[in-house]
């Protein structure tokens, strides 16, 4: 069929204002008229429409929620140098997050701190993080950390066969920045939705005092911890997410397509050193 | 005095707090323009601390979401593209305003028939192709306007430019996509083409014939049904 442009014109160049609610009423009344008894012009109104919704479907994306950490982090860090009346002299320096995370984390850090301390460093803050992220994987891993299964493996090449049943490699982390610290055993752990997770556990020896750490190495395609509480900082070139969870300092990095999660009894700067160096490579 | 500044506290963290509600508009609309997810981070991140620094030129009560699409169009304009670029595109022959009466009733019928039925995803895979293709003006405007759902005022404040431009920017880029999806769904057999008298026939035909997917995908048909 030969759309009929005769009659269809003026109508034509109103369809689009029509559905984007620019016409006024009368106007509007007149197109639908046109619409209703015309057939080209009605397909064209419903084209239009059905393409319009497949645009929404497209462009409409949820920001991932560590690049909401990020933005609330770096928002964070503005308004206390805004506080601080440094806006001038720190502003040159703003211009990239990459730049900016050593500072947004601090800023972030004594947030999550302080408000440990039952001191708020910023009000109104603790409203802005509300509601983001899932961490129920984040307590899974601290709920395994407090409460350890036995180590199924004590030999590391054993431990690093694990990298089949997770599917990316699992390499034991010597730390040498905690010379202190031996290797106890790794285990396979099941997660949520039928992932696993290796945990390496790790014990630091003070003279007679003795804190565990453990390491949970996973594929972080397939699992993805969330904690939108943690405070996004660098360690050295490494991005890490740090924080507390149940009482336990957590700390969550990615790097070379592996994800790391410490779980430790010490403080979250430690937890924070120690995940940025798991990779060993 | 302390309660002053305390007072001046909540009245930031109140901004910021609504500045990020924007947050995954902003996002989905700097993907498609940055086309690059880190590019986009920053992008978002350079937009929100300017409307944070410049919180005091905003006027309460007037709509902070256009406000904030207005510093994430200029900031992306300043800082990704080096201006020219897109010019070629804009004056060359892709941009002549398509006859509106292009295809029939029932064509447009399959194409929004196939839109919402079993071939959906290809459908949409196309929608998302032909969008990413659009010049960034129309692209931005259509964007603005079928997505967010600005008004021709709030689009013409966050492009700077007059109302007229985005009408007219707005019908040529949906009418792109309009036809990029019709090419599409044409060389995959979704719809079958019109016998159109006249220009739009020659027009259509002509595009199929450098549309060299389409060529193919015909070529490949012909020999599937010989």
């Amino acid at each position: 069929m030969i759309p009929n442009s005769c009659s269809c014109k003026p109508t034509i160049s109103l369809l689009e204002p029509l559905l984007d609610g620019a016409l006024d009423p009368v106007k509007t009344l007149e197109v639908e008229d046109h619409v209703a008894a015309c057939e080209v012009c009605h397909e064209r109104l419903a084209l239009d429409r059905a393409m319009r919704e497949s645009l929404k479907k497209n462009v409409r994306i949820q920001a991932p929620s560590n690049v909401r950490d990020r933005m609330l982090a770096a928002l964070t860090a503005q308004n206390e140098i805004d506080g601080e009346g440094r806006a001038k002299r720190d502003r040159g320096m703003l211009r990239h997050w990459r730049t900016l995370l050593p500072l947004a984390s601090a800023a972030a850090l004594a947030l999550a701190w302080g408000s440990a301390a039952r001191q708020p460093v910023i009000q109104g803050s603790t409203d802005m993080r509300a509601g983001f992220g899932n961490d129920e994987l984040l307590r899974d891993f601290v709920a395994q950390h407090s409460r350890p299964l036995p180590p199924e493996q004590t030999d590391p090449m054993q431990v690093q066969k694990l990298e089949r049943y997770i599917g990316v490699p699992v390499r034991i982390p010597h730390f040498k920045q905690a010379q202190n610290a031996h290797f106890v055993g790794g285990r396979l752990v099941p997660l949520h939705g039928g992932e696993r997770a290796a945990m390496l556990q790790y014990e630091l020896e003070h003279g007679s005092n003795v804190q565990r750490v453990t390491i949970f190495v996973y594929n972080p395609r397939n699992v993805q911890v969330g904690g939108a509480h943690l405070a996004p900082r660098a360690v050295g070139t490494t991005e890490v997410r740090v924080g507390q969870t149940d009482g336990y300092s957590v700390a969550v990095t990615q790097q070379g397509g592996i994800g790391y999660t410490i779980a430790s009894d010490l403080d979250p700067e430690s937890s924070a050193q120690l995940v940025a160096a798991a990779d060993p490579e | 005095m302390s309660s002053l500044t305390t007072e001046k506290k909540k009245k930031v963290d109140g901004f910021a707090d609504e500045a990020v509600s924007h947050l995954d508009a902003l996002y989905g609309v700097a993907c498609k323009l940055t086309r690059n997810p880190a590019q986009a981070e920053d992008l978002v991140q350079d937009t929100l601390l300017k409307a944070l620094r410049a919180r005091d030129q905003f006027h309460a009560g007037t709509n902070l979401k256009a406000w904030l699409f207005r510093i994430l169009t200029n900031t992306f304009i300043n800082k990704y593209r080096r201006g020219g670029l897109e010019r070629a595109v804009l004056e060359g022959p892709d941009a002549d305003p398509l006859v509106d009466g292009w295809v029939s009733a029932s064509t447009m019928r399959q194409l929004r028939d196939a839109e919402q039925q079993a071939l959906l995803p290809i459908v949409e895979g196309e929608v998302q192709r032909a969008l990413d293709a659009l010049p960034t003006e129309f692209k931005l405007a259509v964007m603005l306007c079928d997505v967010e759902e600005f008004s021709y005022e709030e689009i013409a404040q966050i492009m700077g430019c007059p109302i007229g431009t985005v009408m007219s920017r707005l019908h040529r880029g949906r009418k792109l996509l309009q036809r990029s999806l019709y090419n599409h769904a044409l060389a995959l057999g979704i719809v079958k083409g019109d016998n159109v008298a006249g220009s739009s026939t020659e027009f259509m035909q002509s595009q199929n014939c450098t549309n060299i997917a389409a060529f193919r995908a015909r070529k490949a048909n012909k020999q599937g049904a010989a």
